[in-house]
């Protein structure tokens, strides 16, 4: 195939047209800039948002001891346990989240309960306080993509960006292809911003099934692979995201059940997680997934959800206004299971390994208090940065760094040329999987990544464990010339296969590097299964060097003195 | 087989097509007709079945996952 190829140049770049992406690209057009995005899906539908979300988490100052910034910014700490710069946040997120409640109203989201005109809030996760609107979000991200059009932001949809732009100093933009008409993308910016999200798929799925991911399965760590290949700093990429969800279908909504007051039952018919945390279900997600972890192991499975004891309307307001708007198939998935919620217990499991900006999350790009990553005129916002703080975290670190970008730009001129050795080395490796005369398809190389993460950097990790992991996955990553691509859909699977490679090399060398276990499954080590607050209460980094992945410890800086 | 389209009822807008994040679906011009061309890559999201103006599209979850 001899691709066409098309140049764009633009002041503000966005890539990823997700949350963050969406509100970055308002906020820098409303602050002066042009705007591009691209977009891998189509932006009305596209992320971990597309199909609805329904909490919105958020202090509201309404007097309660709890409910001020500073009692927010403490739950933060302890949740990411200290391995965040909270200032980051405060600036990006905690300081912004009222005035973006209103910009959400303004946009049509309901953000309130309509007959009393207040804000349901409920609470879980181990917050203080009901941390937790609960919000209409089944439509958020057409109202955001409205929002795009009313601004006429052009976007491009199924534009599936593979690398940055990137002179050794500072990033000049990204390129991409597109998935549908096979285009190849130059796109120059005086600012680039990541805003990709999260990256599933590489773990094994206790279903069989890849794309049953609690995260969507279409997001792929593209944001680490570029900002890491462009010498930016990636942070504790060794601590995954691991949940309970329903068994067999890998699907969002614990929040719903564990702040409506749901129950977690062992066969036994104990109430498990009163062990493992004083705040029983209402304990932090780790430590849910970590109980009901060991339940299993020690044969205490199956583990069952139950809310069978919630009011009418507790009941009513579960399976009409949070669980279908955060999954819209859940209910429907339980029906066809031939449940009722009102009848019978729900079987819950624990969820496949991800790297996911949820709430609490500490892993991915570093940004400082603007936004920018360690590389000039490279910024990144939303699940694929750190500080992240899920659905309220993307909004509201989007819309921030979309304006640093805007007054960024204000003052340069610069539309850098150059690189185009670059460019054209690009177009050579995107295409040359469909180009190839023959090989296998890119799902036996991804099935073989997911073996080797599941066997070797999985739920339970040790040191020779990882080693041999790492000389496994280098041994795949010398076969990938083997893929053959048949059309435009699977080089795009292919080209992600790619980057998840790389990104389960870092998670591996992190994981090597940090000898503690620490947020339960989330890094769990079978060698060193204490969490040293002493030693390790530090960030692990990961930066290209000259021999390839180099990860290092950085302590946090510990602004919890100044909250 | 998640989702299941109802070719009685589909008037081939294209919504499913559009809309669906994985890239999914391909679409018959010729036939004036969306066809779920990867339904092992679903994730279940509900965006093609609430999307569709027709209601012709429903999600059937496959076993493995019942
Ligand atoms: C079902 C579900 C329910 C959830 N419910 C809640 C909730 O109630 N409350 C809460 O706080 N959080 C919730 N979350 C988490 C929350 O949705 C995410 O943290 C948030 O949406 C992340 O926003 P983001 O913009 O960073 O990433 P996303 O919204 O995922 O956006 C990333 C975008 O990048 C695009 N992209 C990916 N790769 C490329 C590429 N190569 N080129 C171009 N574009 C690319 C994607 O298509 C996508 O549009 C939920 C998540 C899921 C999956
Ligand atoms: S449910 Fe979602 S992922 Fe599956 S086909 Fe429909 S839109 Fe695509
Ligand atoms: S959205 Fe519905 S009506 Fe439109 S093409 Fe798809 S199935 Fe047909």
């Amino acid at each position: 195939m001899k691709a066409e190829k098309k140049i764009f140049h633009t002041d503000v770049l966005v890539v990823g047209g997700g949350v963050a992406g969406c509100m970055a690209a308002i906020a820098a057009h409303d602050g002066g800039a042009e705007v591009l995005i691209l977009e891998k899906a189509a932006v009305v539908r596209s992320g971990d948002a597309g199909a609805g979300n329904d909490h919105f988490l958020a202090n509201l100052n309404s007097g309660e001891e709890w409910d001020t910034d500073e009692a927010f910014a403490r739950y933060y700490v302890r949740l990411s346990q200290g391995l965040i710069d909270v200032d980051i946040a405060r600036n990006l997120h905690l300081r912004r989240i009222g005035e973006i409640i209103e910009r959400l109203e303004s946009y049509g989201i309901e953000m309130r309960d309509r007959s009393t005109d207040t804000f349901i809030r409920t609470k879980s996760f181990g917050q203080p306080g009901p941390y937790y609107i609960n919000f209409k979000g089944k439509h958020l991200k057409p109202a955001l993509a409205t929002q795009l059009r009313k601004r006429k932001i052009p976007v491009i949809n199924r534009a599936s960006v593979t690398g940055l732009i990137c002179d050794g100093k500072q990033v000049l933009g990204a390129m991409g292809f597109n998935v549908r008409t096979g285009e190849f993308y130059e796109a120059r910016a005086k600012a680039t911003i990541l805003a990709v999200g999260d990256a599933t798929r590489l773990w094994p799925n206790p279903s069989g099934l890849a794309f049953n991911t609690w995260m969507s399965p279409f997001n792929n760590g593209v944001g680490y692979v570029t900002a890491y290949k462009a010498g930016a700093e990636l942070a504790n990429m060794e601590i995954a995201a691991v949940t309970v969800v329903p068994k067999g279908f890998s699907a969002a909504g614990l929040n719903a059940f564990t702040g409506m007051g749901g129950y977690l039952w062992n066969s036994s018919g104990e109430r498990y997680m009163q062990k493992y945390h004083p705040m029983g279900e209402g304990a932090p997600r780790n430590t849910l997934a970590l109980g009901t972890f060991r339940e299993y192991s020690e044969g205490r499975g199956p583990c069952y959800i139950d809310v069978r004891h919630l009011s009418k309307d507790a009941l009513s307001h579960l399976t009409n206004n949070l669980l279908p708007v955060d999954k819209d198939t859940l209910v429907m998935y339980i029906e066809q299971k031939g449940l009722r919620l009102d009848r019978d217990l729900l079987e819950v499991g624990v969820s496949e390994m991800q790297m996911a900006g949820f709430t609490g999350s500490v892993s991915g790009i570093v940004i400082d208090r603007t936004g920018k990553s360690t590389i000039d005129r490279l910024y990144a916002a939303g699940a694929c940065t750190v500080p992240s703080f899920a659905l309220s975290g993307a909004f509201a670190t989007g819309y921030s760094v979309g304006e640093e970008t805007a007054r960024v730009c204000r003052d340069s001129s610069r539309f850098d040329s150059g690189c185009e050795e670059q460019v054209a080395g690009e177009m050579e490796r995107v295409y040359a999987p469909y180009n190839r005369a023959q090989g296998v398809n890119y799902k036996k190389f991804e099935d073989r990544l997911r073996q080797i993460m599941g066997d070797y950097v999985g739920y339970v990790r040790n040191e020779r464990g990882i080693e041999t992991g790492i000389g496994k996955l280098e041994e795949l990553g010398q076969r990938v010339d083997e893929i053959k691509a048949e059309n435009l859909h699977e080089l795009m699977r292919t080209l992600e296969f790619q980057d998840l490679l790389l990104v389960g090399k870092i998670v591996a060398k992190s994981a090597l590097a940090r000898r503690e276990s620490r947020m339960g499954l989330s890094h769990l080590r079978a060698d060193y299964p204490s969490t040293d607050e002493g030693s390790f209460k530090d960030m692990t980094i990961v930066k290209a060097g000259p021999r390839g992945i180099e990860v290092s410890l950085r302590p946090t800086v510990d602004n919890t003195g100044r909250i | 087989m998640p989702p299941v389209i109802d070719i009685n009822k589909c008037k081939g807008c294209r919504k499913c097509y559009n809309n669906c994040p994985g890239d999914l679906f391909v679409f018959h011009p010729r036939q004036k007709l969306p066809e779920l061309r990867y339904p092992d890559e679903c994730w279940h999201c509900g965006t093609c079945r609430m999307d569709c103006p027709e209601e012709a599209i429903s999600i059937v979850f496959p076993m493995e996952m019942l």
